[in-house]
């Protein structure tokens, strides 16, 4: 088999109760963004063009739909002979009692002897939580050029948001000197991203230590301080585009319209790092004579007979006749009847917005979900 | 199924002026997203053959590059066999005929385990279940069957194809080419269900054809002689024959009929294709489209109208684009008016500002214009 110099594990175990019923039968990386895509496109593609071969994604939370999407390893173009997207989830082992990922560093711990079996010479942490497109070989060069035991993606945010984050604070030469979980003062605006290079074999000594330490097994509170008073060497790789988090309503409503904003940098028609997502077998999109479309983001199988305005539409869509649709994200396969009104949503998978019905979202984004509003 | 399908290169005076000069017709683009192989390739896989042969006569790329292993159209690269076979063309061009085709395939057909073939045009938007058709011809006992459609507008649409000559018990008497003298016609689907060693013998026979001989010109002359029991099934689903630009410009923008596309695609026989992972279509704030259809990858800024754009295709503010067919990734640029246009991959249209008759205007592929 191929020398792996880096594999990745992207934790895609949590719920994401903050999205509400989008999460109620479906893991947070699953959910919809972006007129075509899940949550989960984004680090398996970003993955795929930065030549990382194996992949191994660590599901818990309500799995069944996110395992069978990611099994089709075609869809990222990891199919071939020497890679693959791997499904981990906690299973029963002898001598150990069959429990769940207690954190996101145990995660790892316990698929110690799946990534032993390629013999990594490094390692990728990714959460399965944010939009945005990143060649990781560039981190791993940067990585390699400091002998670095860790690097930490880092994403320079507004001063005055700085303390919801973790703060990297770091030397001129980017090394890392101290970390500091939502600063009341933060001493720089350099966020952790959640994104980790790590030299495999001595990432490997300190997770068996803490697999039998009382901690909360958590990269960010537990093994990024270790390494820290152990004086590692550890560096902030900062990273330039679109970044956001989806993990509340109005944040991935937001997420959605920004693709609207040719302001924003993020471009998912750029061939060179493109977004790949599972393949539907739909037409291309009909719009009618009577349709009037503004400022929209509309996907393939969408039928718009009706108004739809700054809204994102996903696969398969369709609007009636004297229908609207404006500000509002609709994901596949909704149908919006005859003089309905849709304002300042998100409707989830399937929903039948009826004829007459008004779905009214205010300061708050409406959120309707299959089986209950 | 106990069946070869076999995708037959096109008759060799069909030609969809300028967009056939680049790639054979079965190569392209429908629709927007599909190509005009997608049909005859997604009927094969929903009929459940397994071993698909695809003739090709020019430009064998455009396709291999298309069709892949087969994977997109629910070929099992285990179970089943996709090839792509492209004939070595030697002499003069009257002698690269379908037969001549088939003949280099030989090797294939006689190592292949099926008993029957189905040959089957590729310029063909047809959805068929062969299975149904297979069954049909074995229990008729007959030599030959061929499909055909009973049509009413023959007087304007399928020019050029061939028609039938049916008998009352269904036989096939002869076959003329369809000059729309006639708004009546049982029109050929060219299709042909035979046993495959029937066809071996047609073409290893100099007795059953002659050097020139289409398969076509060999059946006529099997139903003519009365030797053979050539049976005729009829079949009344959705069927163009992509003959021309006229038919390729009409076939495309029926489509825009939305009764159409549900006879052509239907929920449970999926059209298959290759997927570009292109993204949602971007409409500005200020653009007007009405009776599209738009692929992916599109940005439009400006007016669209009763029209058809494949992939990846940039209409810029103030653009006015009327009845027009454009290929993927071409470029209108501001207040450029385009009406009755077949415009070919890559094109820029920059300087033109007007290009409107009530003739088809074809622009060639990566022309700037």
């Amino acid at each position: 088999m191929k020398k792996q110099e880096m594999i990745a594990m992207i934790l895609a175990g949590g719920r994401g109760t903050r999205l509400k019923s989008l999460t109620k039968k479906n893991a947070k990386p699953a959910v919809c963004y972006g007129g075509k895509y899940r949550i989960i496109d984004f680090p398996l593609s970003n993955c795929s063009n930065s030549g990382i071969d194996i992949i191994g994604v660590l599901t818990q939370y309500e799995n069944v739909f996110l395992n069978s999407y990611i099994a089709q390893s075609s869809t990222w173009g990891l199919d071939t002979s020497d890679s693959g997207i791997f499904n981990l989830p906690p299973r029963e082992r002898e001598g150990k009692d069959f429990g769940v990922y207690r954190g996101t560093a145990d995660a790892i711990t316990q698929n110690i002897d799946f990534i032993e079996s390629f013999h990594p010479e490094n390692i990728l942490i990714l959460s399965g939580d944010h939009i945005y497109k990143m060649n990781y070989a560039k981190m791993l060069k940067f990585h390699k050029e400091n002998q670095a035991d860790c690097t930490i993606a880092v994403y320079d945010v507004p001063v005055e948001e700085a303390s919801r984050f973790g703060i990297m604070n770091c030397h001129e030469n980017m090394r890392i000197y101290e970390f500091e979980e939502k600063p009341k003062a933060p001493k720089s605006t350099l966020a952790s991203m959640g994104i980790y290079i790590f030299k495999w074999d001595l990432l490997k000594k300190y997770l068996l230590i803490d697999e039998k330490a009382y901690t909360d097994h958590d990269f960010g509170k537990n093994i990024i301080p270790a390494y820290l008073s152990d004086d590692r060497k550890m560096f902030a790789y900062r990273f330039h585009g679109y970044w956001k988090d989806v993990g509340t309503v109005s944040s991935l409503w937001q997420a959605n319209m920004d693709l609207l904003d040719s302001d924003v940098e993020l471009d998912l028609g750029d061939r060179d790092m493109r977004i790949y997502t599972a393949n539907t077998n739909d037409l291309p999109q009909y719009i009618s004579s009577e349709a009037e479309v503004q400022n929209a983001f509309i996907n393939q199988g969408c039928e718009i007979y009706g108004t739809v305005k700054n809204s994102i539409l996903f696969t398969g869509v369709k609007v009636a006749k004297n229908a609207i649709v404006e500000d509002s994200v609709l994901h596949p396969h909704v149908i919006v009847e005859e003089n309905a009104v849709v304002s300042r949503a998100i409707i989830g998978e399937n929903v039948k917005v009826k004829k007459n019905q008004a779905i009214r979202g205010t300061e708050e984004i409406k959120l309707v979900v299959d089986g209950e509003e | 199924m106990d069946a070869i399908g076999i995708v037959n290169i096109s008759y060799k005076e069909y030609e969809v002026e300028g967009l056939s000069d680049y790639r054979p017709i079965p190569s392209i683009s429908f629709l927007g997203r599909y190509r005009i192989i997608d049909f005859q390739l997604s009927s094969f896989s929903n009929s459940e053959i397994n071993n698909v042969m695809i003739e090709v006569n020019q430009n064998v790329k455009s396709l291999a590059d298309h069709i892949g292993t087969g994977r997109s159209y629910n070929i099992n690269s285990k179970q089943s066999h996709l090839g792509i076979f492209y004939p070595s063309n030697v002499g003069s061009s009257i002698y690269h005929h379908d037969i001549n085709a088939l003949k280099n395939s030989l090797r294939a057909l006689k190592m292949s385990k099926e008993n029957y073939v189905i040959i089957a045009p590729g310029h063909a938007v047809v959805s068929i279940d062969y299975r149904e058709y297979l069954k049909k011809h074995i229990s008729s006992g007959a030599d030959i069957s061929v499909i055909y459609k009973k049509v009413s507008n023959a007087n304007k649409e399928f020019i050029s194809i061939p028609k039938y000559k049916i008998n009352p018990q269904q036989g096939l008497e002869k076959i003329t080419i369809n000059h729309g003298d006639e708004e009546i016609a049982d029109i050929s689907l060219e299709t042909y269900i035979m046993e495959k060693a029937l066809l071996l013998k047609i073409l290893e026979s100099k007795r059953l054809n002659s050097a020139v001989y289409w398969l076509r010109d060999a059946i006529n002359q099997m139903a003519i002689s009365k030797e053979f029991d050539i049976r005729c099934l009829e079949y009344s689903g959705f069927y163009k024959s992509i003959n021309s630009l006229k038919a390729y410009y009409e076939a495309n923008m029926i489509m825009l009929d939305s009764s159409e596309r549900e006879k052509a695609f239907q929920n449970e026989w999926p059209i298959y294709t290759k997927t570009h992972d292109s993204e949602p279509v971007l409409y500005c704030p200020g653009s007007k489209v009405k009776n599209s259809l738009i692929s992916n990858g599109c940005n439009i800024c400006g007016e669209v109208s009763n029209s058809i754009l494949s992939r990846n295709v940039t209409i810029e503010k103030g653009a006015i684009i009327d009845k027009c067919i454009i290929l993927s990734d071409c470029y209108i640029s501001e207040n450029t008016v385009l009406k009755n246009v077949i415009i070919d991959r890559y094109a820029k249209i920059l300087y033109a500002k007007k290009i409107a008759s009530d003739n088809l205007t074809y622009i060639k592929r990566d022309d700037i214009i």
